[in-house]
This record gives C-alpha cells, sequence and structure tokens, in this order.
C-alpha cells in the first residue's frame, strides 16, 4: 500500500468520524432550537467554522496515528513519493466530489425555492460537500484496489 | 476490447532480477505503482513508458505489446 493510497484510507476514516461530528453538533443544535432566531444562520455559521478547525485537527491527528501504526505494524518506511499514477487516480476523486458538492447546491437551491429555511439549504451544501469527500476517497481507494 | 501486456517482469529478471523498488526509484515513480503497471491495473503515460524503455535499453513496443482483440 503506497503512502497515498494510505492518506486516502486515513481520510476516509477521518470523514467518518468528522461527518458524525457534524452531525451530532448540528442535530442538537435543531433540537434545542439554537438555530431558530433573527441570528440562527450566524449562530449556525459560528458553529460550522468551529467544527471545521477541528475537523482539521482530527484529520491531522488520525494522519500520524495511521503513519505511526503503519511503521510498527509493516515495519515499512514512508515513501511519500506522489507520482502520476496517484494524480490520475486524484482526479477521479476530484471529479466525484465535484458532481456531489454540485448535488448539494442544486438541491439547496431547490430546497429554497420549494420555502424551506436558509440553514436547511446550507445544511445540504454542507451535506454535499461532506459526502462528496467521502464518496471521492471511496472511488479512489477503489481505483487504488482494482486499477484505472 | 484492446489489452495492453508488458514484459517488465521479464526485463527486470534479464537485467539482474533487479527489484520493483530498485526500477521505481530509476524511473522516478513509486514500487506501486510498477506493481500496477506489471499486474495490467495501471496504462502508464507516454512519458514514463518511454523511461521504463530506455532505462532497459529497450523500445517501447518491446516493452508494451498492443493486442487489438
Amino acid at each position: 500500500m503506497s503512502h497515498e493510497e494510505r492518506n486516502v484510507l486515513t481520510e476516509i476514516l477521518a470523514n467518518a468520524v468528522i461527518i458524525g461530528l457534524f452531525m451530532w453538533f448540528l442535530v442538537a443544535g435543531h433540537a434545542a432550537g439554537r438555530f431558530d432566531g433573527p441570528d440562527g444562520v450566524q449562530v449556525w455559521a459560528v458553529l460550522v467554522l468551529k467544527l471545521i478547525g477541528a475537523s482539521i485537527v482530527i484529520g491531522i491527528v488520525l494522519a500520524i496515528i495511521m503513519a505511526i501504526v503503519w511503521r510498527v505494524v509493516t515495519g515499512e518506511k514512508t515513501e511519500v513519493t506522489r507520482d502520476e499514477r496517484d494524480r490520475a487516480i486524484s482526479g477521479i476523486g476530484w471529479k466525484v466530489q465535484g458532481i456531489a458538492t454540485a448535488i448539494g447546491v442544486v438541491g439547496a437551491v431547490g430546497s429554497l425555492a420549494l420555502g424551506h429555511e436558509v440553514i436547511t439549504a446550507m445544511n445540504l451544501i454542507l451535506a454535499g460537500c461532506a459526502f462528496g469527500d467521502t464518496g471521492g476517497n471511496l472511488a479512489k481507494l477503489h481505483a487504488y484496489q482494482r486499477g484505472l | 476490447m484492446a489489452r495492453i501486456e508488458n514484459t517488465i517482469r521479464r526485463l527486470r529478471f534479464d537485467a539482474g532480477e533487479m527489484t520493483q523498488k530498485d526500477l521505481a526509484a530509476r524511473v522516478g515513480v513509486t514500487r506501486q505503482t510498477i506493481l500496477a503497471i506489471e499486474n495490467g491495473k495501471y496504462a502508464p503515460t507516454l512519458e514514463l513508458a518511454f523511461r521504463i524503455a530506455r532505462h532497459f535499453g529497450v523500445g517501447v513496443e518491446d516493452v508494451f505489446i498492443y493486442h487489438d482483440d
């Protein structure tokens, strides 16, 4: 398994944790009515920015842990080279992620057209990005395992 | 459907049983990419195909064989 392939696995794991974290806080916020007031969108945006910060830290910590575990289990030294195959596979991931994000944006516009709240639309965009990232990584993992 | 076979494994053997890791280092890719090419799971760019061929001192068509099935 190459360094890049292991990174994809780490990102899938990190995304699962991060999506769980986002859902936990956003669902709890909705249930508590934190986004209902006139400044509801601002409260939502501040929370999401904090969660994005936390996501970056979680991603870095998991990457470090995975690198250490990999070294201990396999004894292999990390080969950080990124070559043409990694770049080709990365392109596939970007395509999948772009499509999912676009679906989220169109869904958000559609929800606004149907009269839903702005926060519902924002959540749809967020979901499109989050699941797009996971979908992109799964597509990359598939390409690494099955070939291009 | 077109199929591309390659002779890299044999060429490595003929070159003193060169390892995939050594070949990868010499042509500037990861060992996993050489493995994927050998197993037909990745078709390299023309540039890499030429680098591999030149490394063994043969032509590209001696390394990659195109079958138009």
